[in-house]
């Protein structure tokens, strides 16, 4: 999440696109997720709170 | 500040999914709304319906008195709060508390007023040059309050703002958004799954429960009056006990069988079961924990049960007691308890109790609504 936005629009996407890196960032960890089960389950979860986070953002921008 | 007024609100997903149906809800100017409920009864879908990020299905949502169902979120003139606070993470706490009121084209010396005035209200204005992820979960949080009440939305709504942070801070925040709404000339739109913030904030709390509201009242009338078991259950800390019991008739009298017992019903509940000529048959009696006294120093009167559990809470005992094969749960205060007693009582000890037949509450067996509900919701 290090893109830059000053409007509406922009912080928007911005915001959206930090989603799709999350999304991209929790496909590369599912694939550990198999061979390190639990070590590996505080960062789905994170990456899900970060995902959300970031969604809410989007919706933020909106209001 | 407005009036939002709710009307036949539904919400069905693509998948055919129903999250919300029926909604019906005048909101007052100014008054703080609670919706509560379990995780998936539509609450934060309602919510979001109403700031516009979620398409409604059916029905007609009023802010003051404008139909907004087709209105962008941005004309709606409100704001939210987010449970995970969504920050901007490349931006200041100024610039984050700043950025509704750009999108606004204030001048830069309003928006540094209305700013600093915001940051003052929420204590956080030697935080304003720093960056989101160099704040613990309460002040971001309080940022992301600040940033929602900054521009003095019509509206405020809150999506589970407490639940991201640890108990001692979310009951401190609890006491900051009270204090914050006495502040601020806005209406409220709180949603939670925590019954005590819901009890604390609202001044009209609705229940909901599979997409359907259950009830909507005040938090004394849904304590004292709940509509169905669901709500009996749902508020309350611990839950309601609930008992197999029969409602008898005799000679026009009603009383209640309860673990071979009967209890005469009082005067009030008398006349209200005659006059809906309820007849006799199979109920659910619920009590709550509160409402149940433990009886000292005395072999007569009362129900008898052996303790199975005792919990202790600091100045009350939480007592599961096995009376007749039913599980009972007695709170009991320390001090009406024998010196030897308060602090716990063994497994397996006989003790007595008496309920307080004022304060019962009966439920039809089939349908779970209150036999003696509330005779006029609490309406505007």
């Amino acid at each position: 999440m290090t893109g830059r936005g000053t409007n509406r629009k922009q912080v928007c996407e911005n915001m959206k696109s930090a989603c799709k890196d999350v999304d991209n960032a929790a496909m590369g960890t599912a694939g550990v997720y198999f061979f390190h089960a639990m070590k590996n389950y505080d960062m789905l979860a994170e990456i899900r709170r970060h995902r959300e986070m970031a969604a809410n953002g989007a919706a933020d921008a909106q209001l | 500040m407005a009036t939002v007024s709710l009307k036949g609100i539904k919400k069905v997903y693509d998948n055919k999914v129903t999250a919300v149906q029926d909604f019906n809800l005048e909101i007052a100017d100014k008054e703080f709304i609670v919706l509560v409920g379990p995780s998936g009864c539509g609450k934060s879908t309602t919510l979001r319906m109403v700031a516009g990020l979620e398409e409604i299905s059916g029905g007609e949502l009023r802010i003051d008195d404008t139909v907004v169902n087709k209105v962008a979120p941005k004309d709606r003139d409100i704001a939210m709060v987010f449970q995970n606070y969504a920050l901007y993470p490349h931006m200041s706490v100024y610039d984050n508390m700043a950025f509704p009121l750009k999108l606004r084209k204030l001048p830069k010396n309003e928006i540094d007023k209305l700013v600093r005035k915001a940051a003052e209200t929420l204590d956080i204005t030697e935080y304003l040059e720093r960056k989101p992820k160099a704040l613990s979960g309460g002040q971001r949080q309080r940022v992301a309050i600040g940033r929602a009440i900054v521009h003095e939305p019509k509206v405020l709504l809150m999506d589970e703002p407490l639940s991201n942070l640890d108990a001692k801070l979310r009951n401190q925040m609890r006491t900051e958004i009270i204090k914050l709404r006495q502040q601020i000339n806005t209406t409220f739109l709180y949603v939670t799954h925590d019954q005590t913030e819901a009890m604390t904030l609202g001044d009209r709390i609705v229940i909901m429960k599979d997409g359907f509201i259950q009830q909507i009242g005040t938090p004394q009338q849904v304590f004292d009056h709940p509509a169905n078991v669901f709500v009996a259950g749902f508020i309350g800390m611990p839950q309601m006990n609930f008992f197999d019991a029969q409602l008898l008739v005799e000679d026009g009298r009603y009383g209640v069988k309860l673990m071979n017992r009967v209890i005469e019903l009082p005067e009030e509940a008398q006349k209200r079961l005659k006059a809906a000529n309820t007849p006799a048959k199979e109920i659910l009696l619920g009590i709550r924990p509160e409402h149940i006294s433990v009886v000292v120093g005395s072999d007569d009167g009362g129900f008898v049960g052996q303790v199975d559990v005792s919990e202790m809470m600091g100045s009350e005992i939480h007592l599961h007691v096995n009376a007749d094969g039913q599980d009972v749960v007695l709170r009991v205060p320390t001090t009406d308890l024998p010196e030897k007693y308060r602090t716990g009582i063994a497994h397996g000890t006989e003790v007595r109790f008496s309920i307080h037949k004022d304060l019962i509450h009966l439920f039809d067996k089939q349908t779970e609504n209150n036999l003696l509900p509330l005779e006029k919701e609490a309406d505007v």
